[in-house]
């Protein structure tokens, strides 16, 4: 029975795609082609000026989703029209713009990366984000100072954002670079358990190869941890942000 | 969406239901003819 069954279904799935794939070169054109009319009779009446439709996909099959073409110089209110328009028309299932994307069109609207990087820096010029002698467990003091860190960070959540942690010249080159290593993972748990994204947060050490200057051996100064903006993406508006104008 | 994937969605969507309804006549048929003694 199940078999049987089975069959029915692949057979009717096969039918089907064939049956689609046949008879839309033989009547895709007769069903199109008022559709095609209506939709750019709605472009002319709502003043699409050279807004051009395509009825087909990227790999030239009929498709009942036009991608309007051009019209980037009119406003926004225009566009929205037109599409709401095309849209409208009966036998159409919706319209997108070609050059509607997560990113607007080059010159367009968009914004600074917030100055995370100077925050936390600023944050960390008075105070450091200390750990237990020799190890990589963090003094309860500094949960404070994460929280602000962490909270001065948010806003470039989607950055690449480098911990790097450095020791001084007591002990071995090795130990110490392991130590600065671990140093800088349990700050980027930290971070991660404070709601950071753990993708944008890279963990390395330097040991004691990037010593800070004027400072004497014995300074507690180098024992610290830093904080860098690698790569900044730059915040701009989605469709879901501004909805009517795609 | 290309066109014919619409179209063999239809296709195939009318198939299933007649194929449902179909199955559902059967079973009803089947159930009102008493079975045959003997057999």
């Amino acid at each position: 029975m199940r078999g049987k069954l089975a069959l029915a279904l692949v057979g009717g799935g096969a039918i089907a795609l064939s049956g689609g794939a046949v008879l839309t070169p033989l009547t895709g054109d007769a069903f199109m082609g008022p559709v095609v009319v209506a939709a750019k009779e709605a472009v002319r009446s709502s003043k699409g000026g050279d807004i051009a439709l395509s009825f087909t996909t990227a790999r030239g099959w009929i498709s009942r989703h036009p991608v309007l073409i051009g019209g980037e110089d009119l406003p926004e209110d225009t566009r929205a029209a037109v599409a709401r328009a095309v849209a409208a028309v009966p036998g159409v299932g919706g319209v997108r713009w070609q050059s509607a994307g997560t990113r607007p069109p080059e010159g367009g609207q968009s914004f600074e990366p917030l100055h995370c990087q100077q925050d936390v820096e600023g944050l960390l010029r008075s105070r450091s984000i200390r750990f237990e002698e020799g190890s990589a467990s963090l003094v309860p003091a500094s949960d404070i100072l994460l929280d602000e860190v962490a909270e001065a960070l948010r806003p470039c959540a989607g950055a690449i954002i480098a911990i790097t942690g450095h020791t001084d010249r007591s002990g071995s080159e090795a130990a110490n670079a392991a130590l600065s290593m671990e140093r800088a993972r349990a700050v980027r748990e930290a971070l991660v358990r404070r709601g950071i994204p753990r993708e944008g947060l890279r963990a390395r050490g330097l040991g004691s190869e990037r010593l800070a200057r004027g400072l004497s051996p014995s300074d507690p100064a180098p024992r610290r941890i830093e904080f860098a903006v690698l790569r900044t993406e730059p915040l701009t508006p989605t469709p879901i942000d501004t909805p009517q104008a795609y | 969406m290309p066109l014919w994937i619409e179209l063999a969605a239809l296709i195939f969507a009318a198939y299933g239901l007649g194929l449902a309804l179909g199955w559902l006549a059967f079973r009803r048929r089947r159930r009102r003819r008493p079975p045959r003694k003997g057999a």
